[in-house]
């Protein structure tokens, strides 16, 4: 074999990378082993539990025509967009449950979209591998006025915008996320180190972030810095794909779900898992997350299609949300954190306050 | 790119990453905890799903209709 060969001239230098790798390693495990002072739990018990939880299903949205994958809220807090296994994106007026757009796809299963911060343009894909945005105005057709972004060679797992309509960051099954102008349909910035497909991103909320979180299928989670390209730092500890990454508002730690039927909390300047939201009960996978407003909430959507509803300083479930007829695939707080929408297979949303 | 070499640059580029994350300063946990907490303090009172609305009126997903009726009488 000629890579055997090559070894053989090269005796030294492999084995000694690999003990180095092994040495920094070691020695993070350590560091890092130091600062764990205390246990989150006694932490949590001196909390007082949240009492009074009480949000119910308030809109049912239907229309889609296959198992929704994908959602986010519009910045006017009224607006939604939802994409489907069946190849359609919609707009929804959530307050009156009316479609204003339906747009069709040249693809089935688009499984990432996103409203852009200006509330007028939104992008989607799926297993075209391609990233599209569509103008939503009113009076047009959206479909006359799309444009091609950005373009993966697998398909796109997530898209989200930058603090502007400019620019947008997208996910792929190829393992890297991009970062690209919208204008030029230029890539800015390649993001590589995923061992596996990336399925979920989220940009920090603080405005000098700079940073953001990917989650995915070598079960880490990656902090990105987006002007260099650089991942700077490495999150682990799930044992099964990570499907979803989500900041705590304050921007200082983020959660994951995963088909390990956790949800953890990994803490940026502890550079570590800090919380783990996990049950015996709890056995099927989680495919979304996100926070209430002040952090406390952590929303869970599973694929035994319930919402687990936890505390996410305690630990512990506060309540289980009931409503879906399958897998719950997507969830969203509302920009003014007033309610939560949540997809599912079973082809429907539903908002909740 | 043969095999080997190919392996030789994948454990290169690991250490470079394994040094970046060498030189991160971190922070106690405790202190970290600490941290999320206090925002959380300062923010909850407008966390509407966990303190809810005032008035029924201000939760832009209630039903309309019942209030209504009871305000034109």
């Amino acid at each position: 074999m000629a890579s055997e060969a090559l070894r053989a001239e090269n005796p030294e230098s492999i084995e000694a990378l690999s003990r180095e790798a092994e040495s920094l390693k070691t020695r993070l495990a350590e560091e890092k082993a130091k600062l764990n002072d205390v246990d989150s739990c006694v932490i949590g018990q001196r909390l007082e539990s949240l009492q009074n939880f009480n949000i119910k299903p308030r809109r049912t949205l239907k229309g889609h025509q296959g198992k929704v994958l994908c959602m986010d809220w519009s910045s006017d807090k009224r607006h939604i967009v939802s994409s489907s296994q069946d190849g359609k994106m919609l707009i929804w007026d959530a307050h009156t449950t009316n479609k204003e757009h339906a747009i069709t796809m040249p693809t089935t299963w688009v499984m990432a979209c996103s409203y852009g911060p200006s509330g007028s343009v939104v992008a989607c894909g799926g297993l075209d591998n391609k990233c599209t945005l569509y103008p939503v105005n009113m009076d047009e057709d959206p479909a006359t006025k799309k444009k091609a972004v950005a373009t993966h060679t697998s398909y796109l797992s997530c898209c989200s915008f930058t603090s502007s309509d400019h620019q947008i960051l997208t996910g792929s099954g190829d393992s890297t996320c991009a970062l690209w102008d919208v204008e030029s349909a230029q890539l800015i910035q390649s993001f590589h180190g995923h061992a596996g497909d990336v399925m979920s991103i989220d940009l920090s909320p603080t405005e000098t972030g700079n940073i953001f979180v990917s989650g995915g299928c070598d079960k880490v989670a990656m902090v990105w810095d987006m002007r260099t390209g650089d991942c700077v730092q490495v999150f682990d500890g799930h044992e099964s794909d990570i499907n979803s990454v989500k900041f705590y508002p304050s921007g200082d730690a983020f959660a994951t779900g995963s088909d390990d039927a956790t949800c953890r909390l990994f803490d940026l300047r502890a550079d570590r898992e800090v919380n783990c939201y996990k049950k015996d009960s709890i056995i099927f996978g989680c495919n979304a997350v996100d926070f209430s407003m002040s952090g406390r909430i952590l929303f869970g959507g599973y694929n035994d299609y319930t919402v687990n509803v936890w505390d996410a300083l305690k630990g512990t479930r506060i309540t289980i949300l009931y409503c879906h007829d399958n897998r719950v695939s997507c969830l969203g707080v509302a920009p003014d954190g007033t309610s939560l929408c949540t997809g599912s297979w079973d082809y429907t949303l539903r908002v909740w306050a | 790119m043969n095999k080997f070499q190919e392996g030789l640059q994948q454990q290169r580029r690991l250490i470079e990453q394994l040094r970046c994350e060498a030189q991160i300063t971190r922070f106690r946990v405790s202190q970290c905890i600490d941290d999320l907490q206090k925002y959380c303090d300062s923010h909850i009172e407008e966390d509407y799903l966990i303190r809810g609305f005032s008035k029924p009126s201000e939760n832009p997903f209630k039903e309309k209709g019942k209030y209504q009726i009871v305000g034109a009488l």
